[in-house]
Order: structure tokens, then C-alpha cells, then sequence
């Protein structure tokens, strides 16, 4: 009622929305910009360490870092590649350890925890850990002020606490997966252990599958979205990385009548029948509506995919690590392998 | 009603007495048309929306349903419930905030004055905590109980001292108590996600994807409560004139207020309940009532209820148009739409002592 109450609700209701939507908004230049500045690592230092990230930022250190402060998001694609994080932050993060689809494999109780869904960033808790560097992702590349929950206005504080550094996770999974390899290895992990051979194996098994069952499955058409008690959002494929690289591989998903940037289209649940599929991924992220509900959703439950029981879980927060991905991927060939064509 | 009809107070007090302005069979006949535009903001609701449906999808999805009708399945299990929940939740509200000027005389008064919504926001967040409850039928009686414990907390705090319940004791009391409840909350959600994730959405404050089977179940307090308040009028008359003339005619001011405030934790607690803390209806619609139809509480109590459902419904609507394909939550409109209110309300009101 009394603005004064709505305060820790607004802000809230705000930080899930950026949530939601994954990015901030003003993506106009195109992500090969930031890719350019990658070209300037050559000019490094021979002493000492240095990582341009994927904003075209370099980070020079006297020595390669050691203690790692990681976002969740960043932090379960470095786990799979030996890394090791003194601590995680990040919308995704909690004290309770559990980090939901994002974590991956993280084993919460070897990290400390400085950062959860209502305050991602927890500036007391993030200089405690004293970290080296600080690792989180990015879905705004070309935009030299958005970082993955660090919100613009605390950004100079944790930049005081440790450089940071910022993975794009737009673009493509594949060639983010790769990225998130070198970085790994400049960090001091091998990446050449027989566990990560036998996951890339498999990774590439999984999109060899995932290509020769989206040829034969061309006509089902899958739909990729978020829809909580209010509103629906669908994924535009071209923004998600995870999209972009099954778009690729064959898979036909629906493509929303979305600005190129904006991630999502926002629909009201009246309009749920905009976009007919014979399978919805839906985000798995907390206040969702859950699969199994879809057949009695007042909206949804129309749609032929709720109907055929053709609803399944997608992790939003797609691990961009060999075994991320290669288990995406497998959900979603295992998915198009057991579902019929209903539209 | 005779409970607070005391014999030594006059029928006829100034708010009381009519005006050539605002003569009795003007504002019966207002009322009316009000309640008629009510009917129509109703029926808009129902057949309009972020998706084309026809009238007579939207009619058939009301009164000869077919489950198999996409169109009419939105009506029926979308537009109903939302509409039904901004009339009762936006009425209510309204006459909640109506009584709490009149009893306060405070013309910034709303139900959230008496942290009545902070004490349910408090007592849903507690309860999603430590009792593991997760559906809104679960706790939303714990809201109600939230309600009442802030407002008798406040009541308490407030008539402690000399003098009793004093306006600007409780005004002052309210806003203590409720910065106080809202900075529990906040500690709360804070330190467990878990709660946040949960009562998220229902701290939101809107009428859409709300379940209509709250609504029937607080239904009987809140049309209780409405009806009882509806007939405070004259009460909130005799206590407009002021504390000292209010005793004087024979009033035991304590114990009207006592009566009527219990009224608007009902209300409020109903009302929050349902639809979460929604804020400006309570505290314009007094107004704007009082601005149709003059100083007497007996018709701006009914014309409020009238507005305020009006003004909810026509919000919710105006959010679901104004965005197409998408909608924006009603709380989010009423916002919009009440800041610059309250700044004019600010500017040209006298707050009473």
C-alpha cells in the first residue's frame, strides 16, 4: 500500500526481472566488436599474467591469480575445466548451497558464498574472500558497464576489490565453451586430462546426435520460453547462445517477433497460444510454472504441446562446459527422439 | 449500527445537512450511474484484453461455456477472476481508506497507514520461513492474522499515554510500527531466498493469475466489513467535526474508532490477502468522492466503494491495453497514475490537525 513498503518488493520485482531477461538492455553494436579486442592479446606482457576478457577488457596481474571470486553462472563452466573458486556470488548463488540448474557441478560446501538471489553482489562478503580476480559472465558484450550481477552503480566498488572479468554467454555456446577453456587453462587448470577428453567425447557425440536427430525431426517445432503467474516471455533464439547453437545444428525452434537484443518477447498469458509448437522447453528457474502443471495452466493448458504432454525443463542458465552442454544437448535430442508431431 | 448510536448525539450534524448542491435524490440517482459505470468498466474487462476475443466468445465464455473454445477458456479462467477481483479488492479498499480518513482526519490516510498490509506481508513471509507453507490458501489466513497483530499493535501503541487515541498519535504510531514491520520483512526475504521466491509474486500486489478461490474464501469478511462500514457514515461525520465537539455531542470517540478501524483490518487483511499490498486506491478515492458528492461520509462511503472498484478495474484494463501484446501489473498503473495525484492532493488539501 505505502510506498515505503514496497521497497524491498520493487527492487526485488526489478532484480528478477533483469533476471528474467538475462541483460540489460542497449545491445546495438554487434557482438564481433567485442570480439575484435580479443585480437590485441597477442601484445601481452611476457612477465606476469594478463586475460582480455570478451568486452575487449585486458587484465594485467603481476602473477596468475590464485584466489578466484566467480558468479555462478561463470563459475560451474570453470568447475568442469579444473577450476577451483575460493568463492561464488551472483544472482544464482546461495547460502544454502543450492545454486539451482546453474551450479552444475560446483560442490557448494568447498565454496564460500558471497552473494544470493536478493543482493547478488555482497561487497563485505566479496572483499572477505579476498580474491585475486573476479570472474562473472556477460550478455551484453559490447556494453563496457553491464556485468551479470553486478549491478552498474556497485561496479567501481568491486572493481576495487579484484579486476573483473566477463565471459559473453550470448552469442554462440559452442565458441563460448571454447572460451571459457582458454580462460580456464591461462588460469593454470590442465585442460588436458583424460576426464575432459572423455567430456569432450562426449560433447561431441551429443551434437553429432543432436544434428542427425534434428534432420530427422525438422518438423517438430520447439518452443523455448519462460512463463511465470503473470507473464510469458519467449526466448529469442538468435540472443540465447544455447538457442543459437541448436538453431545451428538443425533444431527448429520458434522464432518470437522480438527486437534483436531484447532476449525475450513479452506476451500476456492470453496470448499463449501466439506461438503453436509440439514441444515447450520451459526455463526451470524458481517462480516458473513447472512442466507437469502446463496441461491445467488456465492459458496453456490449450496448447497443443501441453496437450500432448510435451512440456519439458530448460536450464536457462546453460553451462557453457563440455559436459554442460553435451547434457543439454542430450536432453534435447532425448526430447525430440520421444515427442510426436501434434501441430 | 445502534452500537455506535449513542441518543444524546444529534442526527443532524453540518456534513449532514444538505446543500442546494447536493440534494438527496442527485446523489442517490450519482450513485447509481456510478454503479452502472461500474457494470459496463465490468463487462469492458471481460470482453477486452491482450487477446482479440469476440463479444460473443466473451459472452458464451460467461454464460453458455465450451471448454474446447480457447477464447472462451480465457475469459472464463482469466479475465473473470481478475475482473471479480478488481471490483471486490478495489471497493474495498476505497471504503477501507475512506474510514480511515474519517476516523484519522488525516486526508493522507490509506489502510497501510496502520501497517495493517505490512503486518500480512510480514506474517506470509514468516510463515513461508519457518512453517514451510507455499500455497496462497495456506497462508493467507496467516495474513490475516499479520493484519490484525499490526493494527492492534499500532491501536496499543498509540493510546498509550494521556489523551487516548489521538489522530496524530496513531498516524505517528502507524508509521512506526509499519517501517518497523516492513524492515522485518525485508531482513527476512533478505536472508532467505527461498521465502523471496515464494512470496514474490504475492508481495507484487496485482490482480492477475490471482486464485479465485481466496477471493471466496475471504468473501464473507470482506462483504461483512464493507457492508458494516458502508453504514459508519454517520459516525464518521460526528468525528469529522472534530475530537472535542465529537465528545461533547455524547460520541466515546475510542471506542468509534476502536469499531471502525477493526472494520478496515478486515478489509485490508481480506483485501491483501487476494490481491497482495495494492496502493493508491485506498487513499485517492476518498477524494474523489468527496469531491463528486460533498462532506457527508454516509454517501461518500457507498460513492467510494463505487469509484474504487471502478478505478481498480479500469486500471487493471488500462494495463492490459496499453502494452499489447504484453500487460503491465495493475500495481504498476495505479503507481503511475497515483504519484502525480498525491503531489496535487498535497498541494491543494489542508491536512487536518
Amino acid at each position: 500500500m505505502g510506498s515505503r513498503n514496497r521497497v524491498p518488493v520493487g527492487s526485488r520485482t526489478v532484480a528478477t526481472r533483469r533476471r528474467v531477461l538475462g541483460m540489460a538492455a542497449g545491445m546495438t553494436t554487434t557482438f564481433a566488436l567485442a570480439r575484435a579486442g580479443m585480437a590485441h592479446q597477442a601484445a601481452t606482457p611476457t612477465t606476469g599474467w594478463s586475460f582480455t576478457d570478451d568486452k575487449g577488457v585486458t587484465v594485467e596481474l603481476d602473477q596468475r591469480p590464485e584466489r578466484l571470486l566467480i558468479d555462478v553462472n561463470a563459475a560451474a563452466p570453470l568447475w568442469d575445466f579444473g577450476i577451483r573458486p575460493v568463492g561464488v556470488f551472483g544472482w544464482n548463488a546461495s547460502e544454502t548451497g543450492d545454486f539451482g540448474d546453474a551450479g552444475g557441478n560446483i560442490d557448494p560446501t568447498t565454496v564460500e558464498v558471497a552473494g544470493n538471489a536478493s543482493e547478488p553482489v555482497q561487497l563485505e562478503k566479496m572483499a572477505a574472500v579476498d580474491p585475486d580476480l573476479i570472474i562473472t559472465v556477460t550478455w551484453t558484450p559490447d556494453n563496457p558497464n553491464d556485468y551479470w550481477s553486478i549491478e552498474e552503480s556497485l561496479l567501481p566498488q568491486v572493481q576495487d576489490i579484484a579486476p573483473i572479468i566477463a565471459m559473453s554467454a550470448t552469442g554462440r555456446a559452442d565458441v563460448n565453451t571454447e572460451r571459457f577453456a582458454e580462460l580456464a587453462a591461462a588460469l593454470g587448470a590442465d585442460v588436458d586430462t583424460p576426464e575432459l577428453a572423455e567430456a569432450r567425447e562426449r560433447y561431441e557425440a551429443a551434437k553429432r546426435d543432436l544434428e542427425s536427430t534434428a534432420a530427422e525431426r525438422s518438423d517438430l517445432q520447439v518452443l523455448f520460453l519462460y512463463v511465470d503467474s503473470e507473464l510469458l516471455y519467449i526466448a529469442n533464439p538468435p540472443d540465447w547462445a544455447d538457442l543459437a547453437f541448436y538453431q545451428a545444428a538443425g533444431v527448429n525452434i520458434v522464432v518470437p517477433d522480438a527486437e534483436p537484443g531484447s532476449f525475450w518477447e513479452e506476451l500476456s498469458l492470453e496470448q499463449a497460444l501466439t506461438y503453436p509448437a509440439d514441444i515447450i522447453m520451459s526455463s526451470s528457474r524458481p517462480g516458473t510454472v513447472p512442466p507437469e502443471e502446463f496441461a491445467t495452466h488456465p492459458s496453456f493448458g490449450a496448447h497443443p504441446a501441453s496437450q500432448a504432454g510435451q512440456v519439458v525443463p530448460w536450464n536457462q542458465d546453460f553451462i557453457m562446459s563440455y559436459q554442460g552442454m553435451a547434457a543439454a544437448m542430450e536432453h534435447l535430442t532425448t526430447t525430440l527422439n520421444e515427442s510426436e508431431k501434434v501441430t | 449500527m445502534s452500537v455506535f448510536t449513542s441518543p444524546t448525539i444529534p442526527n443532524n450534524v453540518p456534513a449532514e445537512r444538505e446543500t442546494s448542491r447536493f440534494q438527496r435524490p442527485t446523489r442517490a440517482a450519482g450513485l447509481l450511474i456510478l454503479l452502472g459505470v461500474g457494470v459496463v468498466v465490468a463487462l469492458l474487462s471481460l470482453r477486452f484484453g491482450s487477446l482479440t476475443i469476440s463479444t460473443r466468445d466473451a459472452w458464451n465464455g460467461l454464460f453458455d461455456y465450451n471448454s474446447e473454445v480457447y477464447e472462451q477458456t480465457i475469459v472464463r479462467s482469466l479475465r473473470l477472476p481478475r475482473t471479480l477481483i478488481a471490483v471486490a479488492v478495489g471497493g474495498a479498499l476505497a471504503v477501507a481508506g475512506t474510514v480511515m480518513q474519517g476516523v484519522t482526519r488525516n486526508p493522507l490516510a490509506e489502510p497501510s497507514i496502520l501497517g495493517v498490509s505490512q503486518g500480512a506481508s510480514l506474517a506470509v513471509a514468516l510463515s513461508v520461513t519457518y512453517l514451510g507453507m507455499s500455497a496462497p490458501g495456506q497462508y493467507l489466513w496467516m495474513a490475516f492474522l499479520g493484519a490484525l497483530g499490526a493494527a492492534l499493535l499500532v491501536f496499543a501503541v498509540g493510546s498509550a499515554g494521556k489523551g487516548g487515541a489521538s489522530p496524530v498519535k496513531l498516524a505517528l504510531a502507524g508509521v512506526v510500527i509499519s517501517a518497523l514491520l516492513s524492515a522485518w520483512t525485508s531482513t527476512l526475504l533478505l536472508l532467505n531466498e527461498d521465502t523471496l521466491d515464494t512470496v514474490r509474486f504475492w508481495l507484487a500486489g496485482s490482480v492477475a493469475g490471482r486464485d479465485l478461490d481466496i477471493l471466496w474464501t475471504v468473501s464473507p469478511f470482506l462483504i461483512g466489513a464493507v457492508l458494516a462500514c458502508i453504514f459508519l457514515g454517520h459516525q464518521l461525520n460526528v468525528l469529522s467535526m472534530g475530537e472535542e465537539s465529537a465528545r461533547s455531542l455524547g460520541m466515546n470517540t475510542t471506542r468509534t474508532r476502536l469499531i471502525s478501524l477493526f472494520f478496515v483490518i478486515l478489509i485490508t487483511g481480506a483485501a491483501v490477502s487476494v490481491a497482495g499490498p495494492i496502493g493508491f486506491v485506498g487513499l485517492a478515492t476518498p477524494h474523489i468522492a468527496r469531491a463528486i458528492v460533498g462532506a457527508d461520509y454516509r454517501w461518500i462511503l457507498p460513492y467510494s466503494f463505487a469509484i474504487g472498484a471502478i478505478l481498480l478495474t479500469a486500471a487493471d484494463l488500462a494495463g492490459r491495453l496499453a502494452t499489447r501484446p504484453a500487460e503491465l501489473q495493475v500495481g504498476i498503473v495505479t503507481a503511475l497514475v497515483g504519484a502525480p495525484f498525491l503531489v496535487y492532493l498535497a498541494r491543494t488539501t489542508r491536512v487536518a490537525d
